[in-house]
């Protein structure tokens, strides 16, 4: 009872320990949501159209990693949409975590503004000006006729043309499906509160339990010859005795043999000294199980340590899950971790 | 021999050890490498900042022959334009005119060509208004789109250079870590100001 007290008290050491470095993910206020590829807040697309493109965002996602996705929305409320891109893109972290490969392409019809965020890795082959060409080639033109879902269509297609044209010539890279290395800060801090509270149960065990801590297990019938510090049955006289002779009996020699189950003490004392060493023996069928001694204890540690290790290694697989960055993924869209650095281009038409 | 050895008195002494290092680790060693590592992302930052700043100065760079070719050399704008440039700290001009950010640019350096080259944009930009044949051309509109790009890229750049110091600043400042700071010697860092006209990425219609 005591030491599972203790060991309540240390979790809560531990808890304040790390608690400290526990960050909380706010989710900015100025982002916009992403639930697909296709995001058409403000209705431009009829429905046939929106699937058709968001399988083909589904594919390029799983043949390359990248994510191009598209959020049309009425009006952005007074906010530069650069910002939102930016910050929308990061939040949910488009695009491979290592080719931060994502495009994320925002109109807002009232202030009839358009914006192309870029993410940083295909910067060199989707640059500004392409990115530029890319909107008023193929978008401007038919916003201006007023037909805005060929408009999207048409630059949604070229967009990922772009992306499979530049792997197909080298430029860029398609994400692998290799699995790549755990989070490390995450298996660190699991590991290290995994080891901490093994540690801290095994001192607890044996500081509480005090001087059993020396305690003998014998099975009945059992003989075993005590091997004590500082006394050596075979050069000194040493005065052994037993508090109840029907559970341990004693031998002169060092020898003990358990004879029923129960628990007694034994007393060493040496014949010029007056100091005595009490030791406890405990008789049982089961020495194992009634009481864990060290050896389990050492299963126990060095099994839950390899096991954990074991665990938590190249379990990750690409995109699997929002990435570090992204919080999003509650719509059923999850981003690659990918980032962006406010590259790209937008305007009006 | 079914009787198990007993834990020994040197594993205990181990493993109090153990804890106290892990505690010490947890009060002392943590927020020392946290401070490294959020020292380490200021300068990533900055270095973000920089990398921003020079591909603005390689565009000015990039237009400057154009319209210096075009602009009336005794206007206020080519003066003015060739002022600026002459007076940019830990900037270098070379033989060809063209501007080069010191490697070891300090933050003041790197604020002041910002605001600077951003003059020089701006500076640009009436001239390109003020000269038809510069607006005609299709390749100054990939210019300017090329120019918000890179104006975009180092706002964000400034944003985040800002958000880094303050995370830094504050983790710095926060008890206990204070006491680990002056220790060792990690000090607040200034925000990076430039000034609000350098903020505002300067831009051209096109008709």
């Amino acid at each position: 009872m005591k030491s599972r007290l203790g060991k309540l008290f240390f979790c809560l050491i531990i808890c304040f320990f790390f608690g400290s470095s526990l960050t909380v993910v706010n989710a900015s206020e100025d982002t916009l949501e992403i639930n697909n590829y296709i995001n058409d807040y403000a209705d431009l697309i009829d429905e046939e159209t929106e699937s058709k493109m968001n399988q083909a965002g589904s594919t390029l996602e799983e043949n390359t990693g990248a994510q191009v996705v598209f959020i049309t929305v009425d009006s952005l409320e007074g906010q530069d949409i650069r910002q939102v891109a930016y910050k929308t893109f990061n939040e949910y972290g488009l695009g491979d975590e290592d080719l931060d490969n994502g495009i994320l392409f925002i109109v807002s019809m009232e202030e009839k503004e358009r914006y192309m965020e870029v993410g940083t890795g295909l910067e060199g082959t989707i640059t500004d000006i392409t990115s530029q060409h890319l909107q008023t080639d193929y978008l401007v033109p038919q916003f201006q006729d007023g037909n805005y879902q060929k408009g999207l269509e048409d630059l949604y297609y070229q967009t990922i043309d772009a992306i499979t044209n530049g792997i197909d010539n080298g430029e860029l890279e398609a994400a692998t499906n290799t699995n790549q290395e755990e989070e490390n800060g995450m298996f660190n801090l699991i590991f290290t509160i995994i080891l901490i509270t093994i540690i801290l149960f095994i001192l607890f065990y044996y500081s509480f339990s005090g001087s059993s801590s020396v305690e003998i297990v014998l099975k009945p019938g059992q003989r075993y010859k005590l091997n004590v510090r500082g006394y050596d049955f075979n050069d000194e006289s040493i005065l052994v005795s037993t508090q109840d002779s029907s559970i341990v009996q004693v031998e002169a020699d060092g020898w003990i043999t358990g004879v029923s189950i129960g628990k007694t003490v034994i007393t060493l004392q040496k014949l010029n000294e007056h100091t005595k060493k009490q030791i406890p023996v405990h008789v049982t069928r089961r020495p194992n199980s009634s009481r864990r001694n060290d050896r389990t204890l050492d299963y126990l540690l060095w099994g839950s340590m390899l096991s954990n290790r074991h665990r938590y290694t190249s379990h990750r697989s690409r995109g699997g899950f929002g990435g570090g960055f992204g919080s999003g993924g509650f719509g059923g869209f999850s981003g690659g971790g990918g980032s962006s650095r406010g590259g790209g281009a937008g305007g009006s038409w | 021999m079914n009787q198990t050895k007993k834990f020994p008195l040197w594993g205990k002494i181990l493993i109090v050890v153990g804890v106290i290092v892990i505690a010490l680790g947890a009060i002392f060693i943590s927020p020392y490498n946290t401070m490294i590592e959020k020292e380490e992302n200021v300068t990533t930052m900055q270095a973000n900042i920089q990398t921003s700043l020079q591909s603005r100065l390689d565009k000015i760079n990039e237009l400057m022959p154009s319209v210096q070719a075009i602009l009336d050399h005794e206007s206020e704008v080519y003066k003015d334009i060739a002022a600026l440039r002459s007076n940019m700290e830990g900037v270098a001009i070379d033989e060809d005119g063209n501007l080069t950010l010191d490697s070891n640019a300090t933050t003041s350096d790197l604020e002041q060509a910002d605001t600077a080259s951003s003059q020089i944009l701006r500076d640009i930009n009436v001239a390109i208004e003020a000269y038809p044949q510069l607006q005609a051309q299709t390749v100054m509109q990939d210019f300017m789109t090329s120019v918000e790009g890179i104006e975009n890229r180092l706002s964000v750049a400034r944003d985040n250079y800002n958000q880094a110091v303050q995370d830094y600043n504050t983790y710095v400042r926060k008890f206990p870590n204070n006491i680990i700071a002056g220790i060792f010697g990690f000090s607040t860092k200034e925000k990076y100001q430039a000034s609000d006209e350098a903020q505002d990425a300067p831009t051209v219609e096109f008709n």
